[in-house]
């Protein structure tokens, strides 16, 4: 590849809003045979028509230069299609798919294609989806040139998504017939859901005000910064915490500000339980979801924490971790392709038979029913409650902005 | 030029050469519409500013505009339309009447969408009516012009075809921001249009070649003309026809084809030539006697009066054939001489025969010619004249031999029998006012003193059958004949134009229009002749021939001609008469038609007559006799290996050497790209170095050796020399290859060539390898 030329097209931005510096998915391996199959369009069927139309008359009524000029017609049709993406087959493309991909958020498809025989002339390059279509055309591509086509996509669900193969389409010369080929394998991505912005400290005094006066009088204070005693551990830098504690050698050891960690530290620790109702309306769900969704991305920005996520569904899910990247993901993907409706009494008891952690527990519903009571009372800690039909009584959150619009 | 600019230009370009094409297809129908092609193409300019600029109607008031005028257009065609259906003797259907005035039609609409906000249908609907003006001038034109102006929108419109696909596809993926992209060709693809329509030719022509054909006839847009025909309706070639449409309007072309080639000799064994044939030598071809609203043919009084002879070329009906080749000729007396004639009927328009052909006898005056064996019936004698049988359609050569008697008088038949029905068929006075106007002018020729016409010689005089005659018809028709040919009120001109389309064409000419070709005046000399009571026929034929040397001659069709035969009494013995037919010619020799000198014009002339005789044999009048006699005909043969039976035709071996070569190239082509699909291609081991070079092809052609893949050159030196031992011929060379090797190395990698000596023992050490066994 010492001497090929490389062409791009950077019409469409291609970042993605996120702080996460996940690598994009390998390049889709090309296909070793392409399937490619030729057709009229529909134009050229017309054409066939009218061709058709001109010899009968011409035959019928013996009229030669009509005839001539039908038969003309008619023999561009096999020409066209004897001519439409001819070296169609000896394309290769790979396809680059960013992650994370959120559902309202647009993204980068990114497309690498190059010509191993001769020049193709009139290319049109397709990567489509259920819910979205996108297209280049290439005048020419020459032999060996690389060309990396990118494209914007906005994808509005969360879940699974399936990129049908990369199809390339030639209807070069004339445009009465076409080829088309598969160049790619089919790709498979989860799609996150639509993350909103929450306001961590609201969230913090939420949690605190949902506990019980004599809990919230047992907690013990914060930690004065200036009493720097008890020290137990090393932990990476937070934001929020005090440069005086960040242990300058081991920072300068492992590449990363590290602080000490005092051993009556409070942690934010959260235990979020997503409760969807059966007979709630799809954008009230959703709502919940990106709530949730939310909650947990905010949360596993700050390292170190314990939180756990119980989804209801016919089998509840109950994951838990160290917040972090990794974590992130884990959560999210849960909840972009678990959360279903399902029996509270299954959820709970799956909640009872897993050890928790020590941790406030933030419920999120989609209905106002006191079933966080239940939950408290089953869980034996204070339960702060966020109803997903009224956002608005939820302080400490925004939704998603609509991209679409 | 960015691919929107070119595309429009191209959409605009191949508008206007369809508008051009209907414009040149329909002047004969719709004369204004030549004068209206400028404004048009005016018209077509500012619309494509104006799409260029975003100055376009709104779809409403295009709509509203549009309608309009379709509305008024129409209106006015068919007012027009069905004014002309009133014209008398008109009796196409209105569907023919109407069809030349679709093109009006279709231009208004072109035009009417031209401002209007544009689609992607919109263009496809744009170029759409392109093509169906295109096509309409197909049916409604057959000349060479518009074959060029249809090659030209073609070509364009290919050339459109893929820019405009290139800019919808741009347009289709970039809808979201301004595609400005550029043509990606060089030279913004001029040459695509040819290419492509030189391909799409390639697969179209054989396939109109070889469809089946419904009719005999091929479609000639002079249908459409209905039966006064229009002003300036197109061109004709000169030459022999099966028969005489004064009702045409054409300008005719005076083509040099070879009609009929001619060798002449003096004696029977053929060893002596005749170079002296006269100058105005008459070869004759049909003879019509049937007159009828404008047209000449050979009629219904043919069978009724002649007989069809099947012995002349074929089988004698009681008596057992002799060898059609050895057939014999009469003997015609002193001074009688022999022609072997070679025709092609399509050419020739028929069969000709040198005047005169008389029958003397039972043995007929024609017989096929040497090695010639088709037997069919080709001429009829008609009261003691041989004359053809009409089958202009017929693509096959004919040869056959004549024997011409000497004539003491060349325009007088040798006197023969006379069928009273015939006579009096042929003089029967044509209906109208030619009658009265001819007796005038025959009085008023008689009038002048010194006149060779008495007042005596025109009064009339009754005859057997109740019909009456001049007293003196031989000097009544010589009269009438010098009136036409040289009083000068007549004029010869390749003009064939009509004034009045009310009156019988005839009358038209010897009233108002008073010049044109030599079928108006033999027409013309034959009516009057018939007006007066007497027996006139047309002959067509051919006058003149052209010696080439060695009694060799040729026919040119630009020498076909026309002529009247009368029948005259003449006193014969014991108070009988003999009836002859006297041969009258009233067209005016004086006028020759200047031809062009310069011999670049010739030139440019005769390959312009070979293309214009290619395309009206092989596409405009191509028929079910060309597609069997030249086509399937060529094809069978060829495979056939008869060669005797191939036809003569040139074209027909160029088609057949033409389709024989592209299948050769196809095949080859099929097989390269089989062979490189299948094996990979060869290493050729060819050095930059010349000895080493040089080495290696003597190993490959001598010995066999070739280095393999991967093999360096030491090692397959080593490897040669080894094999070169093994062979007591070469084993005193086997050391060869291993030290040319290493000077191979040495020059190619260690940059020290050869020095003088060195490359000379190299030279001699290379000669002995090539020279041993």
């Amino acid at each position: 590849m010492g001497n090929r030329r490389t062409r791009s097209d950077v019409g469409t931005p291609s970042v993605l809003s996120t702080e996460y510096s996940v690598p994009s998915s390998a390049p889709s391996p090309g296909r070793t045979r392409v399937r490619s199959h030729r057709y009229f369009t529909r134009v050229g069927l017309l054409w066939l028509l009218g061709a058709t139309v001109a010899v009968s008359i011409s035959l019928f009524r013996s009229i030669n230069l009509l005839l001539l000029l039908g038969c003309f017609l008619l023999a561009l049709l096999p020409l066209n299609l004897m001519l439409a993406g001819r070296r169609l087959r000896h394309l290769r493309a790979s396809r680059r798919l960013p992650r994370p991909v959120f559902a309202g958020t647009p993204f980068a498809v990114q497309i690498e294609l190059v010509s191993r025989r001769g020049p193709v002339l009139g290319l049109r390059v397709e990567d489509c989806g259920d819910a979205h279509e996108v297209a280049w055309f290439l005048p020419r591509l020459r032999k060996g040139e690389l060309v990396r086509l990118r494209g914007e996509v906005t994808l509005p669900r969360r879940g699974r998504y399936a990129f049908a193969a990369v199809r390339v389409w030639s209807g070069y010369p004339f445009g009465l017939a076409a080829r088309r080929a598969w160049l790619t394998a089919t790709d498979e991505i989860i799609v996150l859901p639509r993350l909103g912005r929450v306001r961590r400290g609201l969230l913090r005094r939420r949690l605190v005000t949902s506990a019980p006066v004599a809990a919230r009088e047992a907690r013990p204070s914060r930690r004065d910064p200036a009493a720097q005693t008890d020290f137990h551990s090393l932990r990476a830098f937070r934001s929020g915490d005090s440069p005086r504690w960040i242990h300058w050698r081991t920072s300068a050891r492992r590449g990363e500000l590290m602080v000490r960690e005092f051993e009556d530290e409070h942690t934010d620790n959260l235990i979020v339980v997503l409760d969807l109702g059966a007979e709630e309306s799809p954008a009230v769900v959703e709502a919940a979801v990106s709530l949730a969704a939310t909650v947990c991305w905010e949360w596993c920005r700050q390292r170190g924490d314990r939180l756990a996520l119980a989804v209801g569904g016919p089998e509840p899910a109950l994951i838990e971790g160290v917040t972090g990247e990794a974590l992130a993901f884990r959560l999210l993907e849960c909840l972009a392709v678990r959360p279903g409706v399902g029996d509270r009494a299954a959820l709970l008891d799956r909640l009872g038979a897993e050890p928790l952690p020590r941790a406030a527990v933030l419920l999120v519903t989609t209905r106002a029913d006191g079933f966080a009571d239940e939950l408290a009372r089953r869980l034996g800690r204070p339960v702060a409650c966020a109803e997903a039909s009224d956002l608005a009584g939820v302080e400490f959150y925004e939704g998603p902005a609509d991209h679409d619009a | 030029m960015t691919l929107n600019l070119a595309a429009r230009v191209t959409g605009y370009l191949t508008l206007a050469l369809a508008v051009a094409c209907l414009a040149c297809a329909d002047a004969t129908f719709v004369p204004a519409l030549p004068w209206l092609l400028p404004i048009i193409l005016v018209v077509l300019v500012v619309g494509f500013v104006a799409e260029g600029r975003g100055w376009v109607l709104p779809a409403w008031v295009a709509n509203v505009l549009g309608i309009g005028i379709v509305v008024a257009v129409t209106g006015g065609v068919v007012v027009y339309v069905l004014g002309k259906a009133d014209v008398p003797g008109d009796d196409r259907p209105l569907a023919l009447l109407l069809l030349p005035y679709i093109g009006p039609f279709l231009l208004v609409l072109a035009l009417v969408k031209l401002f209007r906000p544009k689609t992607a249908s919109d263009l496809w609907a744009l170029q759409g009516l392109g093509l169906l003006m295109a096509g309409l001038g197909c049916v409604l034109a057959d000349g060479g012009p518009f074959g060029a102006l249809l090659l030209a929108y073609l070509v364009c419109g290919a050339w459109h075809l893929a820019l405009a696909y290139l800019r919808r596809e741009e347009l289709r993926t970039t809808a979201t921001r301004p595609a400005r992209g550029a043509v990606p060709w060089r030279a913004l693809g001029v040459l695509h249009g040819p290419r492509s329509v030189l391909a799409a030719g390639l697969l179209a022509v054989p396939v109109f070649l070889l469809l089946p054909r419904a009719g005999d006839e091929p479609w000639t847009p002079l249908i459409l003309a209905g039966p006064h025909g229009g002003k300036g309706a197109g061109r004709g070639n000169v030459g022999l026809t099966a028969g005489i449409d004064l009702n045409r309007t054409e300008t005719l072309d005076p083509a040099d084809e070879v009609a009929v080639q001619v060798e002449a000799f003096h004696d029977r064994t053929q060893t002596q030539p005749k170079t002296d044939l006269r100058p105005t030598q008459r070869w004759r071809g049909l003879t019509l006697d049937s007159y009828e609203n404008g047209r000449w043919g050979p009629g219904r009084t043919l069978l009724a009066n002649s007989v069809l002879i099947d012995e002349v070329m074929g089988q004698p009906q009681l008596l057992p054939p002799p060898p059609p080749q050895t057939r014999p000729l009469p003997d015609l007396g002193r001074g009688q001489y022999y022609l072997n004639l070679t025709v092609l009927p399509r050419k020739a328009g028929g069969l000709v025969l040198a005047e005169p052909a008389v029958v003397r006898g039972r043995v007929l005056p024609v017989a096929p010619a040497l090695g010639e064996a088709r037997v069919r019936p080709l001429f009829q004698e008609m009261m003691g004249i041989l004359t053809p049988v009409p089958q202009p359609h017929d693509r096959t050569e004919v040869r056959y031999r004549q024997v011409v008697p000497q004539a003491a008088d060349p325009n007088l038949s040798e006197p023969g029998p006379v069928h009273v029905r015939y006579a009096a068929l042929i003089s029967r006075p044509p209906a109208g006012p030619l009658g009265p106007w001819t007796r005038a002018l025959v009085a008023r020729l008689a009038r002048p003193a010194g006149s060779d016409l008495r007042p005596a010689d025109i009064e009339p005089v009754a005859m057997v059958g109740g019909w009456t005659w001049p007293r003196d018809p031989e000097r009544v028709a010589r009269a009438l004949t010098t009136y036409l040919s040289s009083s000068g009120d007549y004029t010869y001109s390749f003009e064939q134009e009509r004034s009045d389309s009310a009156l019988d064409p005839t009358f038209d000419f010897l009233v108002n229009v008073r010049h044109g070709p030599c079928t108006r005046f033999a027409s013309a000399l034959a009516l009057m002749l018939r007006s007066l009571g007497l027996p006139a026929r047309v002959v067509l034929g051919f006058r003149g021939c052209e010696h080439l040397g060695g009694g060799h001659y040729q026919v040119l069709s630009s020498q076909a001609h026309a002529w009247v035969e009368v029948l005259v009494g003449r006193p014969g013995p014991e108070g009988t008469t003999l009836w002859h037919w006297l041969t009258l010619d009233p067209t005016p020799s004086a006028e020759e038609v200047p031809r062009p000198s310069f011999s670049l014009v010739r030139w440019w002339e005769k390959h312009g007559d070979a293309s214009a005789a290619l395309w009206r044999d092989y596409i405009v009048e191509y028929n079910p006799n060309t597609q069997g006699n030249v086509v399937l005909g060529a094809l069978s043969d060829s495979f056939a290996g008869t060669e005797e039976s191939l036809p003569n035709s040139p074209a027909a071996g160029l088609l057949v050497g033409a389709a024989v070569a592209l299948g050769a190239v196809a095949l080859g082509a099929g097989c390269l790209v089989w062979f490189k699909r299948r094996r990979p291609a060869r290493a050729r081991h060819v050095s930059r170095v010349p000895f080493y070079a040089r080495l290696l092809d003597v190993l490959a052609r001598r010995h066999g050796l070739r280095p393999l893949p991967a093999q360096t050159a030491r090692e397959f030196a080593a490897e040669a020399g080894r094999i070169l031992r093994e062979q007591p011929a070469t084993a005193g060379l086997a050391e060869l290859p291993a030290r040319l090797a290493e000077l191979f190395y040495r020059v190619a990698y260690g940059g020290r060539p050869l020095t003088d000596d060195e490359a000379h023992a190299v030279q001699r050490e290379l000669d002995a390898l090539a020279a041993a066994r």
